[in-house]
């Protein structure tokens, strides 16, 4: 790889282990680890959830997606325009004011302050521990791509740095380094996102020039559902929007804001940083299938064509912000996702077998699976092969069918009942993981018509078993300050 | 009206947002396994509206928010609609896109331009632009502060 692109992403590297040393020295007791010590401002919040939310999928998987795919594909990226929206209007004050009565600082904690259910808190604990492990793996194996390409290095190799360095930040930080990492990482994706899109137009000649070329041979391409079965598409704009209720490297975040009158601007922030880096996909796959049709080398798959774009046709300095940008976007996601099955481990499934564990105690082990779990998503990397993709799409349906009715709904409607978060749970869980292995297996591909995305199923099956079991169930009283939470 | 009342009523209000969710999930679970397309498209968008209005609402009111929020929900119906007009095989015939619309084929650019946008306008904004008066008020975190001191304090008296 060129110099340039070399140096832009060292210099990178380099800044994200500084931030984590620097961050470590801030971070004295489990609070700080998990969530940043309740200190963080609006825009710290909002860029870091808007970062850790848009993966590495944003610069590689999702432009490779519309180049096979076509615009139906970004049905995926455009509920970026209502998910936060939803996100802060849903979870946003009552996360935030739930922190303030009660000393919760994950996800299960909320859960079981909210239903007062053991069973409940175990449960929301194993579906973020098997989404965690599943989108570890395909961040890990993201970062190891990323750094090959940059430093011409086998795979192995590559997986084993990005492992390193996310580990180093994120052992030595915990979520104050994860914070301003995503910050900074934040920054890169935004600018490398508008640059590349200004020269995928270029290089293209405008979005005219392009549309017009693409619909001579692949009408459906440039339709607004693609070559996809509308009914797919449908359903990722529905599981995108509403699902990001149950992402944790979203929902925890809202914990970590300094003052809650912050929220205010941080949904428009998330969301208008998100929409522009959105971008990329947009104009990375058109160029891509507009420069195929034009007598391109065909790509080996649909994964190379941006970083092939970005390769031939960029500035070498701009190649290197967009590798970059792509490292930014997983190792954001990565580290966040540390730290969250840190929590689930260390803190959410002992308290759910009544195990107590004191707070020094906690924050060494934090630190401890914190390293065991990086070194377990290396291994699952590397050692998985095709299981890696499998385990990265379970891990946000699971995180969207399992948490998000008895967290988005269930901190909004004070009839919802323990049983009925205890019931979408197991229903979340074990449909995500039933409708996927049968679909990977190939056991029985008849199950679901191939225009139904399975995890759409999951999700609004979910949804349904909540809402019908705890209008089956008896309310119970809420306790003063967790009624408080949901009146104000 | 007395307290209790008020918020039973409340509550009662939230009850039948919630039992809408219901049906418009059990309606979007149908249309997505019968291949019902565009009813399935009108499902998602009324759970999306019914999901904004439980969480904008507010001691028994979604306050100016049921407005922004039912122009969204147009929107999505609008987009959606033209969506599903999208006629490939007038394409082929023709062999090639004749009429864009900001750079896009039209039922492309309902996708682009409406369905990316004006969620955002029109539900994200107004979160922000409304937020002192209908989402949190000072009163709001004085009285949860308020709370959170009793709470500390109760802790305090069990652990000695």
């Amino acid at each position: 790889m060129n110099s340039t692109v070399v140096a832009v992403s060292v210099v990178y590297f380099a800044l994200m282990i500084a931030i984590g040393l620097w961050a470590a020295r801030r971070t004295k007791t489990a609070e700080d680890y998990y969530i940043a010590g309740k200190g963080m401002s609006m825009w710290a919040i909002a860029l870091a959830t808007m970062s850790s939310a848009m993966s590495g999928f944003l610069f590689i998987g999702g432009p490779g997606f519309q180049y096979s795919f076509g615009f139906g594909t970004l049905m995926l990226t455009f509920p970026a325009a209502v998910s936060f929206g939803l996100a802060w209007y849903l979870l946003g004050k009552r996360m935030r004011m739930l922190a303030e009565v009660r000393p919760v600082v994950t996800i299960p904690d909320a859960i079981h302050a909210r239903y007062d259910s053991e069973l409940a808190r175990g449960l929301a604990a194993i579906a973020i521990l098997l989404g965690v492990m599943g989108y570890l793996a395909t961040q890990t194996l993201a970062m190891g791509y990323v750094l090959s390409r940059i430093f011409d290095l086998p795979l192995s190799v590559g997986v084993i740095t990005g492992v390193l360095i996310v580990t180093v930040y994120a052992v030595a930080g915990g979520m104050i380094a994860g914070i301003y990492t995503d910050v900074v990482q934040g920054a890169i994706m935004l600018v490398a996102a508008v640059l590349t899109f200004m020269l995928a137009l270029d290089v293209g000649q405008g979005m005219d020039n392009m549309v017009v070329a693409i619909s001579s041979t692949d009408p459906g391409w440039v339709g607004p559902f693609g070559n996809l079965a509308p009914g797919v598409v449908i359903g990722w704009y529905l599981v995108f929007s509403l699902g990001i209720l149950g992402q944790p490297q979203v929902a925890h975040k809202f914990y970590m804001l300094r003052d809650p009158a912050q929220m205010r601007w941080g949904a428009v922030v998330a969301a208008s940083v998100a929409m522009i880096t959105s971008l990329v996909w947009l104009s990375l796959g058109t160029v891509s299938k507009y420069l195929s049709l034009e007598g391109g080398a065909p790509f080996e798959s649909a994964d190379e064509a941006a970083p092939s774009f970005m390769i031939e046709h960029a500035p070498a300095w701009l190649t290197g912000i967009f590798f970059a940008g792509v490292a930014a976007a997983s190792m954001s996601t990565a580290d966040s996702f540390l730290n969250i099955g840190a929590a689930a481990l260390t803190r959410d499934l002992p308290k759910a077998i009544g195990k107590t564990i004191s707070p020094q105690d906690e924050l060494r082990l934090g630190r401890i699976f914190t390293v065991i779990l990086a070194a377990v998503a290396g291994a699952v990397a590397l050692l998985s092969g095709q299981l890696v993709a499998v385990l990265g799409i379970f891990g946000w349906g699971t995180f969207a069918a399992a948490l998000a009715p008895a967290l988005g709904f269930g901190l909004n409607w004070r009839r919802a009942t323990a049983e009925a978060a205890v019931a979408s749970l197991v229903t979340g869980i074990l449909l995500q993981v039933a409708l996927e292995l049968n679909y990977q297996m190939g056991w029985r591909p008849d199950l679901l018509p191939d225009y139904v995305y399975r995890t759409g199923f999951s999700f609004v099956m979910s949804f349904i078993v909540f809402i019908t079991v705890s209008f089956l169930t008896p309310p119970r009283q809420l306790p003063r300050d967790i009624d408080a939470v949901m009146r104000v | 009206m007395s307290g209790a009342k008020k918020m039973a009523q409340q509550d009662r209000r939230l009850d039948i947002l919630v039992a809408c969710l219901l049906v418009a999930f059990i309606s979007a679970a149908a249309c997505m396994l019968l291949g019902l397309e565009l009813l399935f498209c009108y499902a998602v968008s009324v759970i999306l509206f019914l999901s904004a209005m439980l969480g904008a609402e507010r001691r028994g009111t979604t306050g100016p928010f049921k407005y922004f929020f039912l122009a969204t929900l147009l929107c999505w119906l609008v987009a959606f609609s033209i969506m599903a007009g999208f006629d490939i095989e007038a394409i082929r015939e023709r062999g090639y896109v004749d009429e864009l619309i900001g750079s896009l084929p039209p039922e492309t650019a309902a996708a682009v331009y409406l369905l990316w946008p004006a969620p955002f306008l029109l539900m994200t904004l107004p979160y922000a632009l409304l937020f002192r008066r209908n989402i949190l008020s000072d009163a709001d975190v004085e009285a949860i502060n308020k709370l959170a001191a009793e709470n500390r304090q109760s802790a305090d008296e069990k652990s000695v």
